[in-house]
Order: C-alpha cells, then sequence, then structure tokens
C-alpha cells in the first residue's frame, strides 16, 4: 500500500489552523458526512474510493470527464494528456499505471516533485469525487501500453 | 551571520573595487542616469541590455575572429527548482541573478558568492497551474544603489547592490494587487503571479503587473518611486471607461480581462514612453469577451505609456479578439528605420510588427517562419486578413499554425544595429485547438480552451529589421523548442544557447558557428557580455525543464548552472 502520510499532515494542519467556529462547523459537517455514509452513498468522500472507476466505459461520464480534463488539467498535462502541457510537463497521463485507487489520491491530494516548484496541487477540495471519477474514465479511454487503471500491483 | 565571512567579502569587494579604480575599466558606484541610458558596453545594466530592447553590447574584444578560443571561466549553480529565465546583471564587478524568490550577487572573477538575498514565498501562495511560474523570474533591474527584484507575489525588493541588504521591499497588495493564493483554502485565489523584471528609467522604476493568466486579472504597468517603492502612476493595459477601445470589451469582462505585461518592455527617453507587449485576454475561449468579434483592444497588443504621468498614449492590438493564446508580450524593440522611430516586435503571431512609436501607427508585419496558418497576413492597417474559423466548444480541435507558444515567445531576441539584423530564436511548431467549456473554482476562471502540440524545429535566424528577409538560419533538425535567447555586439557575434544546451556563438553575418559547447542541460535565458578587469565576458544561465512539454526528443534532465566564458 503507497503511505499515506503525506495528507494526514495536511488534515491535521488544517485542522489547527482552523478557528474554533470553523471546528464546529468541521463536526457539523462531519456529521452530515457520516450519516450520508451510514445512508451507503456510493462515493465516499474520506474513505477509499472503489478499486476500480464505477464510470469506466460510461459515454456521458467520459465526454463530461473530458471537458474537465480539457478544461482544467490539460494546462500541464497537455490536450493530449501527454504531458505536453503549456504550463510545463505534467505526467503522461496515457501512461498511467498505478491503478484507479492511486488516481484518485493523486487527484485529490496533489503530488511534490522533490527539488523542483513544479507539482501537482491537490484538488480533493475543490473537485468532486464524482468529476474525478470522470476526468480518470475519460482517461481510461487514452490508455496506451503499460497503462493500468485497475487494482493497484502490490508493491 | 558570520562575521569572518562579511570582512572577507568587503575586502573583495573593495579590492575589486580598487582594481577597477586604478584600470579605470569600470564604472564602479551607484548607477546614474548617464549609465542607464548606454547601450550595454564594460556593463550590463538593463534585462534588454539597453532602453531600447536591444540586448547589443558594443564590446569587441570578443569577436568573430577570435571567439573560437573561448574558455570557461567559472560555473555557480543556484540550486534552481525551476527554470532558469533570469537574464543576469553586471556591475562593479558582481553579477546578479535571480532565481527562486533568491537574488545572488557573484564576485564576477570567480563566480562565488558576494552575497544571496532570500524571500520566503507567503504561507498561503499558490493556485492553479502557479507552481508552473514560482521561482521564475525574467530580469532585475539597477539604479543608485540598488537592485530591484520582483519577487513572484507582488513585492518589489530594493537590495542594497553591495551589501544585499533589502533598503525596502514595497507590498503591492496595499494598491490592490493580490498574490495567488492556494485555491483550495482560499475563497478567492486569484492574483498577480510575478514573473517579469523591472526597468529603471530616470527617477521611476517600471513595475509590469503581470500573471494575468491564472484566474483572470487585468493587466497594469506601474512607475514607482525608487526610493521607497511608492506607487507614483498606473497604468491600465486594457482601456478604462472612455478611452478609446473601452468599447470593445462586453461590460464586466475587463475585470477578468488579461493583458498582463509579462515581459520587460522599451523605453525611449525622448518620447518618454515605455512601449510593453500584453498577454491574451482571459479567458482564452472567448465567449466570454465577444466571442472573437470583438476587439478586445489592450489585449494581445502593444502598449505606450507616457511614464511622466501614467496616461496610455496609444494601444495597437496585433490579435483582436484573441481567441488563440497569441499574446504579444515580447520586447517592443525601439529601432530607427528610415530615419523614423519604429516599434519592431517579432511576436508570437509569426509576424514581426512594425509601428510608428510616437503613434501606433501600423506600418507592416513580416512573416518571419515558414508555416503561418492562422491568417493569410495583415492589411494595411494592421488587422489580420483571412483568419481561420473558430474551433466549436466542446467540438474536434482543429490545426493552426504555429502553436499558442508562438513564432518567438518568451525568450527574448536580439537587433544588431551593425548588421541591420534581428536575431530570433523561433520556432515551427503548430498546434491542435479547441475549446471547452469554462470551469471556475475558487473565482479561478479556467482557460476553457487547451492545444496539442504539433512539434517541429527550433529555427534560429538572422532576418533583416529593415526588409524582413531571413539572412541565415541555425535549424536544429528533431528538436522542438526555442533557444534561451540571444545576444549579439559590435564584433560581430551573436550568442545563444540552444534549448538542447548547446552554447553557441555564431558569426553574425552569416551564422557560422565559431563557438560551440554542450553545457548539458536546457537554456530559457538570453546571455550577457561585459568587461571584468579588462577581459570581455559572455555569462548564460542555464536550467529548467527541457523542452515545453516531454522531454524524449531533448534528451536532457533538469538542471541549473550559471556559465561564464572569456578568452
Amino acid at each position: 500500500m503507497p503511505t499515506r502520510e503525506p495528507d494526514e499532515n495536511r488534515y491535521n494542519e488544517w485542522f489547527d489552523e482552523a478557528g474554533a467556529m470553523s471546528r464546529v462547523l468541521c463536526w457539523v459537517l462531519g456529521l452530515l458526512v457520516t450519516a450520508m455514509l451510514l445512508a451507503a452513498a456510493p462515493l465516499r468522500a474520506e474513505e477509499e474510493p472503489p478499486a476500480v472507476n464505477p464510470y469506466s466505459g460510461n459515454e456521458k461520464a467520459i465526454r463530461e470527464g473530458k471537458s474537465w480534463f480539457r478544461g482544467v488539467c490539460a494546462a500541464c498535462h497537455g490536450g493530449r494528456a501527454d504531458g505536453a502541457g503549456e504550463r510545463g510537463n505534467g505526467a503522461d497521463l496515457r501512461k498511467f499505471n498505478k491503478g484507479f485507487r492511486e488516481f484518485v489520491h493523486t487527484v485529490k491530494n496533489g503530488r511534490q516533485v522533490p527539488g523542483r516548484t513544479q507539482g501537482m496541487p491537490a484538488w480533493g477540495a475543490v473537485l468532486k469525487d464524482d468529476d474525478i471519477f470522470k476526468i480518470g474514465a475519460y482517461l481510461e479511454t487514452l490508455a496506451i501500453e503499460g497503462a493500468n487503471w485497475k487494482e493497484a500491483k502490490h508493491e | 551571520m558570520d562575521r569572518t565571512i562579511t570582512t572577507s567579502r568587503l575586502k573583495r569587494i573593495a579590492a575589486a573595487m580598487c582594481l577597477a579604480g586604478l584600470a579605470g575599466w569600470v564604472q564602479a558606484g551607484p548607477v546614474s542616469d548617464q549609465m542607464l541610458a548606454k547601450d550595454a558596453g564594460d556593463s550590463w545594466l538593463h534585462a534588454n541590455g539597453n532602453w531600447a530592447g536591444h540586448r547589443y553590447s558594443t564590446l569587441t574584444q570578443i569577436n568573430n575572429g577570435n571567439a573560437k578560443d573561448l574558455k570557461v571561466a567559472w560555473i555557480f549553480s543556484a540550486g534552481g527548482k525551476n527554470d532558469a529565465q533570469n537574464t543576469p546583471l553586471f556591475h562593479d564587478g558582481m553579477v546578479f541573478f535571480a532565481q527562486d524568490n533568491k537574488v545572488f550577487a557573484l564576485n564576477a572573477d570567480d563566480g562565488r558568492v558576494v552575497w544571496k538575498y532570500e524571500h520566503k514565498l507567503p504561507e498561503d501562495w499558490g493556485g492553479y497551474n502557479v507552481p508552473f511560474i514560482t521561482g521564475k523570474h525574467r530580469g532585475l533591474a539597477i539604479y543608485g544603489e540598488n537592485v530591484y527584484f520582483l519577487s513572484n507575489d507582488a513585492k518589489l525588493h530594493a537590495i542594497n547592490y553591495k551589501s544585499g541588504k533589502a533598503a525596502f521591499v514595497k507590498d503591492f497588495q496595499e494598491d490592490g494587487f493580490p498574490y495567488p493564493k492556494d485555491f483550495a483554502k482560499a475563497q478567492d485565489a486569484t492574483g498577480y503571479a510575478i514573473t517579469v523584471g523591472p526597468l529603471a528609467i530616470p527617477g521611476a522604476i517600471i513595475v509590469p503587473m503581470n500573471g494575468t493568466d491564472f484566474g483572470g486579472l487585468p493587466g497594469y504597468v506601474l512607475g514607482c518611486d525608487p526610493g521607497n517603492g511608492r506607487v507614483m502612476w498606473k497604468a491600465n493595459m486594457i482601456p478604462g471607461p472612455g478611452e478609446p477601445g473601452h468599447d470593445t470589451w462586453p461590460e464586466g469582462s475587463t475585470k477578468y480581462g488579461g493583458a498582463g505585461p509579462w515581459i520587460t518592455g522599451s523605453w525611449d527617453p525622448d518620447l518618454k514612453m515605455y512601449f510593453t507587449g500584453t498577454a491574451n485576454a482571459y479567458e482564452w475561449n472567448p465567449k466570454n469577451r465577444g466571442g472573437g468579434e470583438m476587439d478586445n483592444v489592450g489585449a494581445a497588443s502593444i502598449v505606450a505609456v507616457n511614464t511622466t504621468d501614467g496616461s496610455v498614449a496609444w494601444r495597437y492590438v496585433g490579435v483582436p479578439g484573441d481567441p488563440w493564446d497569441f499574446d504579444i508580450p515580447q520586447t517592443p524593440m525601439l529601432i530607427a528605420i528610415d530615419g523614423k522611430k519604429t516599434i519592431v516586435q517579432p511576436n508570437k503571431t509569426g509576424y514581426i510588427h512594425h509601428l510608428d512609436a510616437k503613434t501606433g501607427k501600423f506600418l507592416k508585419a513580416d512573416k518571419f517562419i515558414d508555416k503561418v496558418t492562422w491568417i493569410s497576413g495583415y492589411d494595411a492597417n494592421g488587422r489580420p486578413q483571412n483568419m481561420i474559423a473558430l474551433p466549436k466548444e466542446g467540438g474536434d480541435p482543429i490545426e493552426i499554425y504555429p502553436s499558442l507558444l508562438g513564432g518567438v515567445n518568451m525568450y527574448p531576441n536580439a537587433y544588431n544595429p551593425k548588421t541591420g539584423n534581428l536575431y530570433l530564436a523561433a520556432s515551427e511548431s503548430g498546434m491542435k485547438y479547441g475549446f471547452e467549456e469554462i470551469k471556475v473554482i475558487s473565482n479561478v476562471r479556467h482557460f476553457g480552451a487547451y492545444q496539442e502540440f504539433i512539434w517541429g524545429d527550433e529555427t534560429d535566424k538572422a532576418v533583416n529589421a529593415k526588409t524582413g528577409k531571413e539572412v541565415w538560419r541555425d535549424t536544429r533538425k528533431g528538436k522542438p523548442g526555442y533557444a534561451g535567447g540571444m545576444m549579439t555586439t559590435a564584433g560581430n557575434i551573436t550568442v545563444y544557447t540552444t534549448q538542447a544546451g548547446d552554447f553557441q556563438v555564431v558569426d553574425a553575418s552569416n551564422g557560422k558557428i565559431l563557438y560551440h559547447m554542450n553545457l548539458g542541460t536546457t537554456a530559457k535565458s538570453g546571455p550577457i557580455t561585459f568587461m571584468n578587469k579588462g577581459k570581455q565576458m559572455i555569462v548564460q544561465a542555464v536550467g529548467g525543464l527541457p523542452g515545453f512539454g516531454r522531454d524524449e526528443a531533448i534528451g536532457l534532465e533538469f538542471g541549473s548552472a550559471v556559465v561564464a566564458f572569456t578568452r
């Protein structure tokens, strides 16, 4: 399993910075989320995403994911998702091989490149899981040899 | 600070100053108006070499007859974490270089650090594609006792050039220029992400407010007091109410307009005008600003600012309603052509634009790359002719040339008054380009457009400024991208480093390669030259991400170095 330390730190930081008011709000939100989870909502905010993309092959979701990708992600990852972005070279997502779960994790938490200022920002607070899944469903359609969108291999 | 270091540093400076003083080679001491007014020679005091933006040096010690004998004098690594885009300055025995919100003063004898100034970005710094520019700086200014540095978060730092201590730091937030914030935490994450360099003119430091392409804010140029950074005037790139061109923007759209002046412009001491190119309008998808049918004057334009009061003298829009991200930010060079003070600007469009400097009247546009498909040319009034139809939002992208990276991009060009040639860091790439729905997150407005590059070759070339005729070219076969930037001298040489890291000194007249060295990493900035204790030196900063996109074709890794050459 990949380590989850970085986002735990981020979570704590967030709580440290938040004032009393927002802490109360957080609890209320937390309760709401828990209630939703108990109601067996399929897409759970803080839980592990499903091992495979529920939108795989879904034409409508792929179209929406494409729109998100082109509008938001392509600046760094390029219109072809090959990493040839106008804003520097993001990862070549056609070759993404870490599995769907790790994809969702990276989009939500971002990714820093050691020794460089350019990196992936964390989208977890501003993109819905659903939209991230749709982006994944679109990217799956661009996969080339070596890509893996299923369950990650055991490392 | 360690006192022994300080003492030895002072001794070194004192020794350098004594030597320089005795020999009379270097103008030491505070930088005066008279020094700023000269072409680059013994010193290199403007990022662009001189006010006219020529990147030309009058030095001849290194010339087309002896450039083959160059040797590396020293190498310094700034430990860069992003592209080394800074054109250094040289004054009083020191090379000044900015990288990653730090400024280094290097002893020109051996490249050792005399002082280092470090600015820490705010905790909440961040934002949509802002990491892309964090740590990039295109230029410094020097005036009086101070080096002037613009940090990414819109602060002007006046740093005593001898001590490395800040005389003042001016924060432009109080003047309405916020920095971009982490969009996951901020309600409004938009801000000015500054990469441009300031320009020193008599009595003012010109401070462009750029980075308007990181969420949607309008561009400005500020005139600041060299003594404390106070904003003396503020010029809006996009016309305000009552100004000509205001009606070329739909109601409310100017507030997001873009038009950031992201490359240091030029200044004319007679006209007292600052000339700058501006960024594309925002968003790239033009649906909220006239759909490409309205001109959006001020964006993708050349703007002349009266530096006495900050009023705008004229604006010429090079790409009306710009739907292509064809901003024209390049330094508008001031060149006398047939006795007329002419703005000459090679830009993204694939054309070299000529304007009357005084009036902004369009004179002509010369095509300088092989393949241009977005228009058939410019008419006599400077309007693009037969522009291809825009792609449909959500539909398939269309193929056009050049790519949005342009015929030339941010990598500086040069002009040599002796050869009459412009030296261009050009490229032949195209793109597939399409529109998508515009997403807004934390008030950050996304492009609503995207591109797929069609890579072509880097083509470094000389073009006669007056006729527009190509004189020579150096095609880097199979290597897409741009040279780091151009510099040329009275010694009939032109110097540039290719995207693939080949440092080249060529004959300015015919392009013959006189000296070549593989610097091992990519170039993103222009070289400089100066006289240090009687010896001419050439300094080139290299480093950053090789290529704009994938680096397979370039075959290099990320690096960081400032390299000095001499004979």
